[in-house]
């Protein structure tokens, strides 16, 4: 029992850390960059990811069983489409400026390599509650990845903090714009920043790991020696 | 007996040296737009060099790489200075030199390995970050008083986003004389108005044997040839702009263009185009935008134009199968 909670939560932790959709695994780009220059356009935008996500996830995980092979995509992209259109049509009704600020990249989940991606992976292999959980934190990667990108392109790209939908003020932080950042070439340049730190610390992680092996094997070797005089 | 690898013959050129005479070039530039605009352009220039240089000692300590001092990184920032406009705040030079020297240098692997030129990216930077100190430009000392109400409606040098409403270089063409635009008495980017001072230190470089002449000239005909055909006045876009500075500094950097000369001739020619048809189509200067355009094409251009080996048969088939023969 205890050793199945850990597996759950590993699957959860995963998609933080070591299997971030966006800066590891490089999935779900194109929303990453087209989005993230409001912070509350990302934050609508990982929820309806979550959302989607693990609704979708969940019953290709239930319905796994009955799908033949052969037809499995065409499934799985209509479980998913119909998620996504509930979510735009909440949006529509209850976010108005988010709606229009999204745009076409809403509907565009659908088409999201995270969605397909984890539906084709993981889902379609594995039972209820661990799709539940890698759901959720792929989603909650995705969800880290992008509002970090839009914290960045907000502050310095706009020189404020604008919410008009989820809540409504209007916070100047910076009395300058860095305007390039309100482009895509300043998402990129941004995306570009944040993988190349994540690269760094595995980069040093992987070193250390090996370093602490050859050290063990080093002073193993000593007291062999040791041993033998 | 020793025993090397190639390049056997070495000459006594290094880069420092070669840097040091490339600065050399790019004073007479810089010692007029000092004229033209004040001390203020001199405090522009030695900001832009003192914090180009400084990012990359920065830069050196942190990847861990040997600090070495190899001028490189003044000539970017020298440039840069000369293709600002003189009326920036003086942190704009700051910001474009760290930017251009750490992401356009430095994240590409440094001298040698960036695949764009440092300067027109600094200064595309700047352009996009900060549109309106970029593209307001002053009037300069001795500007006619005719020409100088002009000037405020002409921006007849440096690139302009598409956005501003920035008069085109033929629509004030009346304002200025063929010799205001040559000796630098017209409101434009710092090193740029001088073509004098330019041609000065374009000569010093092909007489030093360090750029090949072939380029300028190459990309000036390509010029004067579209702006014929097209009916506007080639002695005019020669002179006007950052054309002539960007021929003799910025499209004859050793590392962000074609290794072999056809390839450097097709570049400048492409180059050529691409700045006349964005002159005459949309009525905006955007040289640097040009030069990070066709530094992105130098490896296409080197991977098609390859040059006969010694000894090599006339006709050789271009492609994948060549090393089987």
């Amino acid at each position: 029992m205890s050793n199945e909670k850990v597996n759950l939560w590993d699957e959860f932790f995963k998609g933080i850390g070591r299997m971030n959709p966006v800066y590891i695994l490089l999935l779900g780009l194109c929303s990453a960059l087209a989005i993230t220059t409001r912070i509350e356009n990302a934050i609508v935008m990982s929820v309806g990811v979550i959302f989607c996500l693990v609704c979708s996830t969940v019953i290709i995980s239930i319905v796994r069983a009955v799908v033949p092979g052969d037809v499995r995509i065409p499934v799985f992209i209509s479980i998913i489409a119909g998620f996504v259109t509930l979510f735009g049509f909440f949006t529509q009704a209850y976010l108005p400026t988010v709606y229009s600020a999204l745009g076409v990249y809403l509907a565009l989940i659908t088409t999201n390599c995270i969605l397909y991606g984890r539906a084709e992976a993981y889902a379609g292999k594995n039972p209820i509650l661990p799709t539940l959980m890698d759901g959720l934190g792929m989603g909650a990667g995705y969800s880290l990845a992008i509002i970090g990108i839009a914290v960045v392109r907000e502050i310095l790209g706009f020189g404020e903090i604008v919410f008009q939908d989820l809540a409504q003020f209007e916070i100047t932080v910076l009395p300058f714009q860095v305007g390039i950042l309100q482009q895509s070439a300043g998402a990129y340049i941004v995306m570009a920043g944040y993988l190349g730190f994540f690269m760094y610390l595995s980069k040093r992680k992987e070193r250390k790991r090996k370093e602490a092996i050859s050290l063990e094997r080093k002073r193993m070797m000593e007291e062999r020696t040791r041993e033998v005089s | 007996m020793e025993v090397n690898v190639s390049p056997h013959i070495r000459s006594d050129w290094d880069v420092r040296k070669i840097m040091l005479c490339v600065v050399l070039a790019l004073i007479p530039s810089a010692i007029a737009g000092v004229y033209y605009f004040g001390y203020y352009a001199l405090m522009i220039i030695v900001l832009s060099i003192l914090s180009a240089q400084i990012t990359e000692l920065i830069g050196f300590k942190l990847m861990g790489k040997p600090v070495e001092f190899d001028g490189s990184a003044i000539v970017t920032g020298l440039i840069l200075a000369l293709i600002l406009p003189p009326s920036v705040p003086l942190w704009i030079p700051v910001v474009g030199s760290a930017f251009a020297i750490a992401f356009f240098k430095l994240l590409f692997g440094g001298l040698g390995k960036n695949i764009f030129n440092p300067a027109a990216g600094g200064r595309v930077f700047l352009l996009l970050s900060f549109g309106a100190v970029m593209t307001s430009f002053p009037a300069p000392r001795g500007q006619s008083a005719a020409a100088s109400t002009a000037a405020s409606t002409a921006a007849t040098t440096a690139a302009t986003t598409a956005a501003t409403t920035a008069a085109s270089p033929l629509a004030s063409s009346a304002a200025y004389s063929y010799m205001d635009l040559f000796l630098g008495r017209i409101p434009g980017s710092l090193g740029e108005t001088c073509k004098l001072a330019i041609l000065i230190g374009g000569i010093i470089l092909i007489a030093l044997g360090l750029i090949d002449y072939m380029v300028p000239l190459v990309y000036a005909l390509t010029c004067i040839i579209i702006s014929f055909a097209a009916g506007a006045d080639p002695l005019y876009h020669l002179l006007s702009g950052g054309l002539l500075f960007a021929a003799f500094f910025m499209a004859t950097d050793y590392v962000t263009t074609p290794i072999t000369r056809e390839g450097r001739i097709v570049f400048a020619i492409g180059l050529g185009i691409l700045t006349m048809a964005t002159r005459l189509l949309t009525g905006v200067e955007s040289i640097s935008y040009m030069i990070l355009f066709m530094n992105g094409l130098v490896p296409i251009i080197d991977r098609f134009i390859i040059p006969r080996s010694f000894g090599e048969p006339k006709k050789v088939k271009v492609g994948g199968k060549k090393n089987e023969q």
